[in-house]
């Protein structure tokens, strides 16, 4: 087992680095070939912030099972479903901080404008969250390879608008052991 | 400022190669692209697993 560590310097925010890197074509070429020799792995994001305990805004939030009594304090009970985002965005930042129990991130994107989803396209969630399951670099992967260098996922809506009027749409991914790889 | 922390489980045998495409390939390009590289350490090979 090897592990490495990458900070990003001070200057230059992670999502312009992760811009900068899928942009590059070497990067295309190392993703590949780290791919092909890992068994797996994981990533984490890890921000010198403190994880409030107990803080005001998250009490605004919608709990997601509908219980309102008593929230917990889980964080992954804490976090938002559907479109439910934190505008603060300090939710999914505490999402990727170490915790005691594993959150569960169910996301959906529509956006209202292009200039919206320019805006969600520099995000941190986007390299944060998003893309740890999707790029080929990423020991954490669980979509295929193809050209792009980063998988897609796509699913089938029962209706021509995907938009739900009530309830939640899971999508759950799994990733499959390659044949031959012993656990 | 964050700090991106991949551990990654390879085969022994693949551990210099995997090295070497991280010094060789990973380092120049995410340093280009503005972060830089902090550490990277290996377990003993004589764990072979880590579970």
């Amino acid at each position: 087992m090897t592990s490495r560590s990458c900070g990003p310097s001070t200057t230059t925010p992670v999502n312009v680095i992760r811009k900068n890197m899928v942009l590059d074509p070497r990067w295309y070429e190392y993703s590949d070939r780290v791919a092909a020799l890992r068994n797996g792995g994981t990533r984490r994001v890890y921000y010198r912030v403190a994880f409030p305990r107990r803080d005001p805004a998250l009490r605004d939030l919608p709990h997601p099972t509908g219980r309102g009594a008593r929230r917990s304090r889980r964080p992954r009970d804490r976090l938002p479903t559907g479109r439910a985002v934190h505008p603060r965005g300090d939710v999914l930042t505490g999402g990727l901080e170490p915790v005691d129990a594993p959150a569960q991130v169910v996301w959906e994107h529509a956006f209202t404008s292009p200039e919206a989803y320019q805006r969600y396209m520099a995000h941190p969630f986007h390299a944060n969250v998003l893309d740890r399951y999707l790029l080929n670099d990423s020991p954490q992967r669980v979509v295929v390879d193809n050209d792009l260098g980063a998988g897609l996922v796509g699913y089938h809506c029962t209706g021509p608008v995907f938009e739900l009027a009530s309830g939640i749409r899971r999508i759950v991914l799994l990733t499959r052991r390659p044949p031959g790889v012993a656990r | 400022m964050p700090y991106v922390v991949d551990t990654i489980e390879v085969e022994a045998h693949l551990v210099a190669p995997y090295l070497d495409a991280v010094e060789q390939l990973g380092v120049p390009l995410m340093t280009d692209a503005g972060a830089f590289f902090v550490s990277c350490a290996t377990t003993s090979s004589r764990y072979r697993r880590d579970r």
